[in-house]
């Protein structure tokens, strides 16, 4: 195994075109495929310079992961229907917490308290207020996630 | 503490009392949200919600008021406890 890895290195040391890509990802590649042992070292060098060129580099660093109205809108539900106050037949997301939900100002409260840790952010007092709707929490959140679609 | 009839139409200071009233529980809650034990949190979110539910009838703004008072001074020593909890 690491007369393979040996050689690769060398290939990529002699070959200028190999030589722009760090080793690191070289290593990894070696070490997948010292995990699946059944190729000759001629096809797993083949694949090894294939793979390359086919792995997009593209790195997440741990963000969260992306969001659409659709997401949203189903996590907002998601977290209405756990709380036991709501009815899950009668909620819809234009049915306005006070008037059809039959909920009052404290459950309304924590409600939105709810909300706030599905998503992990705070919302203020000032705008909690206005959130008397799904439909109001799933365009607020999309709002401060910068979602537009 | 909170007037429950359908839709009742309040005056200014009810109105007033009723945003206070709100801003109390929500307080509470944030802070019952920083105490580390799961079950105690649980606890303590039946206990305040039940204590609301059973003083939202009142209508006289004295008696709201001195319940205000009272959850004022429970979240004050709630917020201490979990201060200690949390130097320890």
């Amino acid at each position: 195994m690491s007369a393979l890895v040996k050689n690769i290195r060398s290939l990529s040391k002699s070959s200028s075109y190999l030589r722009c890509f760090s080793v690191r990802p070289l290593t990894v590649a070696a070490n997948k495929l010292r995990s699946a042992p059944k190729h000759t070292p001629n096809q797993s060098l083949f694949l090894t310079t294939t793979q390359r060129l086919v792995l997009p580099h593209e790195r997440s660093y741990s963000s969260k992961p992306p969001l659409s109205l659709k997401l949203i809108a189903d996590r907002v539900i998601l977290v209405l229907q756990l709380y036991d106050k709501v009815n899950p037949e009668k909620l819809k997301l234009e049915s306005h917490f006070i008037n059809d939900l039959g909920l009052d100002s404290l459950d309304h409260v924590e409600v939105i308290m709810a909300i706030e840790d599905e998503f992990g952010f705070e919302i203020p007092d000032v705008d909690a207020e206005k959130l008397l709707r799904p439909a109001d929490i799933v365009r607020y959140v999309a709002d401060k996630e910068d979602i537009y679609e | 503490m909170m007037m429950k009839n359908p839709k009742p139409i309040l005056s200014l200071q009810q109105f007033i009392l009723k945003q206070e009233v709100k801003n109390l529980y929500r307080q509470i809650f944030r802070t019952i949200k920083e105490v580390p034990d799961k079950n105690y949190q649980e606890e303590l979110k039946q206990w305040a919600r039940t204590d609301f539910r059973a003083n939202s009838n009142h209508t006289d703004e004295t008696v709201i008021k001195m319940y205000i008072q009272y959850g004022k001074r429970c979240l004050r020593e709630l917020e201490n406890n979990v201060g200690l909890a949390k130097a320890k």
